[in-house]
């Protein structure tokens, strides 16, 4: 069953589905989703699940620093901020988070959704579990193609923040 | 000056609702079992309100789903007046995409009334917090300062 679209624009929903083998979380602060990942019981499930997974050990985190500062995160709302993204990241997700860049953004929703990058984990392998619980993606998806930046799959290793795994 | 006074006040306590929720969700998809699937995820945007003369009384709201049955005859009334239409329904008056009654605005001003004080004028009487992201425990990270919506500007005087 498809979310509701009043469930859509007033909820923070987390979907997930995968890119060329790569898994991608996506927040989507009361925007559209893509039309693959609308179906609310399936999200809700890899949700639970991902929840069941334990966290990645191995590698370091990867932080778009560059984007948290362009929106203005100051060093006491960083740790609040990341929280939800670094636990997604942590069990392997490359996870997004939507961007509001105007402030009537929201205007025509499909058109200026867009979707940033805010953590990734840096180690190259990525755990067998996440793709059990994503079997849901056997093509890429349009809409999630358009929506998110190709150039951000490409994590430069060098200078680039990373947070320590004993953090 | 006053305003600012009322901002951080109500900021505090829209930030412990956002923790509250968070912790909330949190614990609902660690457990695995919540009444129905849509409690599992955060409201994208929580506001808290409150009236010059009861600053510690306050009111709170989240975005949700419109429905008309949960909301006070004043504030459905001053929707319809401000707004053109019914809840749940698009705006006549504003551009605003969201539908009538669905931001956290006007829920934190149906619990102020229903729950503190049903004789004020929600129009001009209430103040409001900065919008908090529940996921993000914080105010809302945009390029431009993220402003209320347009329906919420146009319906309460202190919107702005």
């Amino acid at each position: 069953m498809k979310f509701r679209s009043s469930f859509l624009l007033s909820h923070d929903i987390d979907w997930f589905c995968r890119i060329d083998n790569i898994p991608i979380h996506g927040a989507s602060f009361g925007g559209n989703i893509p039309v693959r990942a609308n179906d609310e019981k399936r999200m809700v499930d890899i949700l639970l699940n991902i929840y069941k997974l334990s966290e990645n050990q191995e590698g370091d985190i990867y932080i778009n620093e560059n984007y948290l500062t362009s929106i203005g995160i100051e060093k006491d709302e960083r740790d609040d901020y990341l929280s939800s993204f670094l636990f997604f990241a942590k069990r392997g997700f490359y996870s997004y988070d939507r961007v509001v860049t105007h402030e009537d953004g929201m205007l025509d929703l499909d058109k200026k959704t867009e979707y940033a990058l805010v953590a990734a984990p840096m180690n190259n392998g990525i755990d067998k579990d996440i793709f059990s619980i994503l079997p849901f993606y056997p093509k890429i998806d349009n809409w999630v193609k358009q929506k998110i930046p190709k150039q951000l799959f490409s994590i430069e290793r060098q200078n680039c923040n990373m947070l320590p795994r004993n953090r | 000056m006053g305003l600012n006074i009322y901002k951080q006040f109500l900021d505090q306590k829209v930030r412990s609702l956002s923790e509250e929720i968070d912790k909330l969700c949190e614990r609902r998809r660690q457990q695995g079992k919540a009444p129905s699937f849509g409690k599992y995820y955060h409201p994208a945007i929580a506001v808290s309100c409150c009236t010059s003369s009861s600053v510690g009384k306050i009111g709170k709201g989240v975005a949700c789903e419109p429905r008309i049955s949960v909301y006070h005859c004043k504030i459905a009334n001053l929707l319809k007046r401000k707004l053109g239409n019914v809840i749940g329904g698009k705006s006549t008056k504003t551009n605003c995409c969201y539908p009538i009654g669905q931001c956290a605005e006007p829920h934190a001003a149906n619990n102020y009334l229903k729950v503190i004080n049903p004789y004020i004028n929600p129009e001009t009487d209430l103040f409001f917090s900065t919008p908090y992201r529940p996921r993000t425990k914080g105010p809302i990270k945009v390029f431009k300062v993220f402003p209320y919506c347009e329906n919420c500007r146009s319906t309460f005087l202190n919107c702005r």
